[in-house]
């Protein structure tokens, strides 16, 4: 198993055990205050079994060789992951991403054959990679996909946080569920700065990639915590740490968010089509 | 050879849209066919070339596995290739009497 490899699984095992150990505390202070019902037991048992099922779901997803990955020898292999990351990192598309992976492995599977040395074959890896991703389009139109991604993202996490709050609590109603305002900042942070930054880095094979996300959440308790100790009498610090906001108050703006989600990705592969339009 | 300028950049596409002009070729056959021919060149330089070319609609792609197991991409020219095939040889055949032109005007000089 490469060094990359090792930190992907280690990376996957801590955050699925920080999570555990969350949910545990949270269940302690829950029982200690009489509050817990069938819903919220429910709940921890699901967030404690997806956490541990994340963990064989990296391995093979990102860690388990494919079988023609097999057939490439360390040095090779190591040259292959790191344009394999900066590919599927990037904002190609699913297909383009594909191919591009099974035109790299031809190459390369097919200069080891011919007993070419990998430094040869590639050179610098991360340049090999940028070329290619160069060759599908202009850099200065992609951070459109990135705003396009982060819109998405933020939908997709403002509904799952409302179906977790809504069912901890089902005797309030979906639409009257609110989230904390301090929550919703976070997710927006989450969607719009800290997963494009943590691709980027992934793309360069920075391994701040697997430190960020759990550093961010810890400064962001952290500052939680700090404000409410010490600013809490600040109107708006109160507000911001414990106001909420119906983020899905009706059944429009429901429809509203499904619809979003298909119009983003239409949009997003029109956007790709005319990048290939301006490739010089 | 510095591979990375973009005359040279420019030559190689116009030499691989020739390559796979005479023949259907695969990337890592279009690398040794130009080194062959004395470009020194890697996949690293070539494929992303071949990827443009692609995405200009000037390849055709055909699928097909390879004798080692995965996919391989054969490629071969299309219309709009076999135009800018054309357009890359007058260009270049001007260019070359130009430089040419150029270079003996600088060797009568020195002679002079």
């Amino acid at each position: 198993m490469t060094k990359r490899n090792k930190i992907v699984l280690g990376s996957s095992i801590f955050l699925s055990l920080c999570v555990i150990a969350t949910v545990i505390i949270n269940l302690k202070y829950k029982i200690q205050n009489s509050d817990i019902n069938t819903n919220s037991l429910i709940l921890i048992g699901i967030i404690i079994l997806l956490s541990i099922i994340s963990i064989p779901v990296v391995y093979f997803l990102k860690v388990r060789k494919s079988k023609f990955e097999r057939m490439l020898n360390n040095e090779y292999f190591q040259k292959y992951e790191i344009i394999k990351d900066a590919v599927m990192n990037s904002q190609l598309s699913g297909i383009n991403k594909k191919e591009i992976k099974e035109d790299i492995l031809d190459i390369l599977i097919s200069a080891q054959k011919s007993g070419k040395p990998a430094e040869d074959t590639v050179g610098n890896p991360e340049t090999f990679a940028g070329e290619i991703i160069l060759s599908y389009a202009r850099p200065g139109r992609l951070p459109v996909l990135s705003i396009m991604d982060g819109i998405m993202y933020f939908i997709l996490f403002i509904m799952g946080v409302n179906i977790f709050m809504w069912f901890e609590q089902t005797n309030v109603s979906f639409f009257k569920t609110g989230i904390d305002i301090s929550i919703i900042t976070f997710l927006f942070i989450i969607s719009f700065i800290l997963i494009p930054v943590t691709k980027k880095l992934a793309s360069t094979h920075n391994y701040w990639m697997f430190i960020l996300p759990v550093a961010s959440g810890i400064v962001f308790v952290l500052f939680a915590e700090i404000t409410r100790r010490f600013f809490y009498s600040n109107e708006i610090i109160r507000q911001f740490l414990d106001g909420t906001v119906r983020m899905v108050p009706n059944i429009f703006i429901l429809i509203l968010y499904i619809v979003l989600i298909p119009i983003i990705l239409f949009f997003k592969s029109y956007v790709r089509r005319q990048l290939l339009k301006t490739i010089d | 050879m510095n591979n990375d300028t973009q005359i040279v950049k420019g030559i190689l596409e116009g030499c691989i849209l020739k390559i796979v002009e005479n023949e259907e070729i695969y990337g890592y056959k279009a690398v040794e066919k130009l080194n062959i021919l004395g470009f020194e060149v890697n996949e690293a330089t070539v494929y992303p070339i071949l990827t443009r070319l692609q995405n200009k609609e000037y390849l055709n792609i055909d699928k097909r596995p390879s004798p080692y197991g995965p996919v391989r991409k054969y490629y071969s020219l299309t219309e709009a290739g076999k135009k800018s095939l054309q357009e890359f040889k007058d260009t270049w055949d001007r260019i070359k009497n130009i430089v040419n032109k150029v270079m003996k005007g600088d060797e009568n000089d020195k002679k002079k």
